[in-house]
């Protein structure tokens, strides 16, 4: 006879009909034994019920509930908060144009030219900083993407986490 | 021992029965629906429908009825107050499960100690009815042994245990409720059984 295998394994296997693993369960009395009272357990296990909650359980819940606003007027909060906000920017680009909507595609035309100064600036001085300190420039770049990298894991795993067992 | 290995395969609770999950249903979608509009009616009526579970896994996990009845309201009461997070896609229940796992862990993770009497606690709290529907079929004496020696299993133990032979869920069902990979709780529900084997073991030498 082979030694005999794992016992989580070889249960695994006979429950999978597995030729090998319910010829071990024939031919070896110890693992047969061990399989039977697993067996046994089972049958003893799902026999089990789950108790009656207290009488008063759920008068209990709903004088709770009562006191609570209605999940929908929640929502409608956030809407609403989510509305107003979104009107304010509106009125605020509103009058930051004189109430001339489309001076808005100029208003935006010159930011963005300001921003391609302030772009070559900075490229003209991250230039400099890399013909003096380039090794240490690289370090620190290094190490705030893998930072980041390791912070963002982390928090998208707790995300994940917080989503399966929090409401 | 051929005897013994088929009606091991051919019993209902075998492991190879647990490999196959039952379609997919979404049930109290209505009810749910009706609730976030503020029909509290339709709330408590998912109450009713999900409160003996909710219940039983938390008297599982705590092992006192104060603290289980305690929890299990407030699960009931997030549930309410979060009902615009539940997706509807998924089964109301598993959802309020696991709120109420969250909260006895939590619970368990502030306690300094384990009270002694916790366990008699618990026996004391199962309905007399279905004990003695069960007493036709497995001795009190063995029934109890049984219970003692599920309250002396760890909490994730316990939890396994219940939720697949107490309200028979699928793996699929346990592992949304835990926030694990489907595919490890079958390893789990082994160990956790294997534990409970020599336990109870211990406890017939004793």
């Amino acid at each position: 006879m082979n030694a005999c295998p794992d016992l989580e394994t070889l249960l695994v296997a006979a429950a999978e009909h597995d030729a090998d693993a319910l010829a071990h369960l024939r031919n070896c009395a110890d693992c047969a034994f061990l399989a039977e009272e697993h067996r046994q357990l089972e049958k003893d296990l799902t026999r089990l019920v789950d108790p009656l909650p207290p009488p008063d359980f759920v008068h209990a819940v709903m004088a709770r509930v009562a006191l609570e606003p209605a999940p929908v007027r929640v929502e409608l909060r956030t809407a609403v908060s989510i509305l107003a906000v979104t009107l304010m920017g509106a009125t605020l680009a509103f009058v930051a144009t004189h109430g001339s909507l489309g001076l808005l595609g100029t208003h935006a035309a010159s930011a963005i030219v300001a921003w391609r100064n302030l772009f070559f600036g900075a490229s003209e001085a991250l230039a400099a900083i890399w013909s003096t300190a380039a090794l240490p420039v690289v370090v620190a770049m290094v190490g705030v993407v893998v930072m980041s990298t390791l912070g963002v894991r982390r928090l998208g795993a707790h995300r994940v986490v917080e989503a399966q067992v929090r409401p | 021992m051929t005897t013994l290995l088929s009606s091991w395969l051919s019993s209902p609770a075998a492991l190879g029965s647990i490999l196959a999950e039952p379609t997919e249903t979404v049930p109290y979608r209505a009810e749910v629906r009706a609730a976030r509009r503020g029909d509290q009616s339709a709330f408590e009526a998912l109450v009713r429908s999900v409160q003996r579970p909710v219940y039983g896994l938390c008297l599982r996990l705590l092992r006192t009825e104060a603290e289980a009845a305690e929890v299990a309201q407030e699960t009931f009461l997030r549930a309410y107050q979060h009902l615009g997070r539940y997706d509807d896609s998924k089964p109301f229940d598993l959802w309020v499960l696991a709120i109420a796992r969250n909260l006895c862990l939590d619970l368990l993770r502030r306690r300094s100690r384990v009270h002694t009497q916790d366990v008699d606690d618990m026996h004391e709290s199962l309905p007399s009815g279905e004990k003695s529907q069960e007493e036709g079929v497995i001795a009190a004496e063995e029934y109890r042994s049984l219970e003692v020696a599920l309250s002396t299993l760890g909490p994730d133990d316990r939890e396994v245990l219940a939720l697949y032979y107490v309200q028979k869920r699928t793996t699929k069902e346990i592992a949304q409720v835990m926030g694990v990979a489907p595919g490890t709780i079958m390893a789990r529900l082994f160990r956790a059984r294997e534990k409970l084997r020599k336990q109870m073991k211990t406890e017939d030498a004793q």
